[in-house]
C-alpha cells in the first residue's frame, strides 16, 4: 500500500476523471460525479480535492484559453497520471476485498 | 434571485482566497448556466473554506508559525505598544474618541505582515490566525455575557464584541491587501502567457 492514502472525494474525482476519458475542468468533473452519485459536489470541494491529487502526483494540470464567458479566466485542464490509474486500482483491489463475503445489505455472508 | 451577473463580491473573495482563477471561471459558467445568487454565495464560501482548509492542512508548521507571528505581534506592538505608550500619549494630543480608529491600524499591520510571510499560502494563514483569534475571544466575551446577564455592566457585552470583530476585520484586510500586488502580477503574467502571438 502506497503512503498516500485516497480520500473518498479524491477517489470519485479521479474515477470522474476516468469516464470523462480526456482532460476535463472543474465543471463536467463535478457534473459527472452528481450525475453517477446523485450527490451535488461543491465545485470547490473538487478543485481542492484535486489540488492534493496534483500535489501527490496522482493528476496534471495545464490551463487554456481564458474566455469572456468565464469572466476572462482561463480553464484548468486536468488529467489523470499513470501513477494515479494505479492508485485507483490499489483501491478498487482493496474495497473488492473488503466488500468479499458481505451480502447486499452489509451483513456477514 | 436570479440574476446574469455573478456576484462580484463573491468572485472578488474567490479569486482572493483560491488563488486560482479557474475556480471563480468555473462558478461564472455554472452561475450563467442555472443557477441563482445565493447557489453563487454558498459555493463561494465552500470554495473559500476548502481552499483554505486544504493548506492548512497541508501546511500545519507553517500554520503554526503564522499564528505564533500573528500572537507575538499582538503580545509586543498591540498590548504593550498600543495600550501603555500610544494610548495614553494620544489621549493627551488628540480626541479619544478617534483612538478606536487607531487601535485597528497594528491588527491591519498584523494581517499584511502574516500575508507578506507566508506566500504563497497568504490567505489560507490569515484565515488561520482569523479563525485563532475568534477561539481566542470566547473566554472574554462569555465573561462578557455573563456579567450582562448579571446587570453587572451591560454594555461590556457590545463593546467587546464590536472590538474584536473590527480587529478581526482590520486584521483579515491586511492581509488581502497583502495579497493584492501578488496576485496582480501573477494573473498579469498568465494573461501574457496565454495570449496568442
Amino acid at each position: 500500500m502506497g503512503k498516500e492514502h485516497l480520500g473518498n472525494l479524491e477517489l470519485m474525482v479521479l474515477l470522474a476523471l476516468l469516464r470523462v476519458r480526456k482532460a476535463a475542468y472543474g465543471v463536467p468533473i463535478s457534473r459527472e460525479i452528481a450525475q453517477q452519485t446523485g450527490r451535488d459536489v461543491a465545485i470547490g470541494s473538487v478543485y481542492a480535492a484535486l489540488e492534493r491529487l496534483e500535489r501527490k502526483g496522482f493528476v496534471s494540470s495545464a490551463l487554456g484559453d481564458p474566455s469572456p464567458e468565464r469572466g476572462g479566466r482561463a480553464k484548468r485542464y486536468f488529467q489523470i497520471t499513470g501513477t494515479g490509474i494505479r492508485e485507483v486500482q490499489v483501491a478498487q483491489r482493496m474495497l473488492t476485498n473488503m466488500w468479499r463475503n458481505l451480502g447486499p445489505q452489509g451483513e456477514s455472508a | 434571485m436570479r440574476s446574469d451577473r455573478a456576484p462580484v463580491v463573491a468572485t472578488w473573495l474567490v479569486d482572493r482566497f483560491c488563488g486560482e482563477p479557474a475556480v471563480a471561471g468555473d462558478l461564472i459558467e455554472e452561475h450563467r448556466e442555472r443557477h441563482s445568487s445565493s447557489w453563487f454565495w454558498k459555493q463561494a464560501i465552500i470554495a473559500i473554506v476548502a481552499c483554505s482548509g486544504s493548506r492548512i492542512w497541508e501546511h500545519r508548521w507553517l500554520t503554526v508559525r503564522a499564528i505564533a507571528i500573528g500572537w507575538l505581534f499582538a503580545a509586543v506592538v498591540i498590548r504593550v505598544g498600543m495600550r501603555e505608550i500610544v494610548h495614553p500619549w494620544w489621549d493627551t494630543v488628540a480626541p479619544p474618541a478617534l483612538y478606536p480608529l487607531i487601535a485597528l491600524l497594528p491588527w491591519f499591520v498584523n494581517g499584511w505582515l502574516i500575508g507578506r510571510l507566508h506566500r504563497p499560502y497568504s490567505t489560507a494563514m490569515v484565515l488561520a490566525y482569523a479563525v485563532w483569534l475568534v477561539i481566542r475571544s470566547a473566554p472574554p466575551v462569555y465573561e462578557a455575557a455573563i456579567n450582562a446577564l448579571a446587570g453587572a455592566d451591560p454594555d461590556a457585552i457590545v463593546f467587546e464584541l464590536w472590538s474584536r470583530a473590527t480587529s478581526v476585520f482590520a486584521m483579515i484586510g491586511g492581509g488581502v491587501l497583502s495579497t493584492y500586488s501578488v496576485y496582480s502580477i501573477t494573473r498579469r503574467r498568465r494573461s501574457a502567457r496565454l495570449r496568442p502571438a
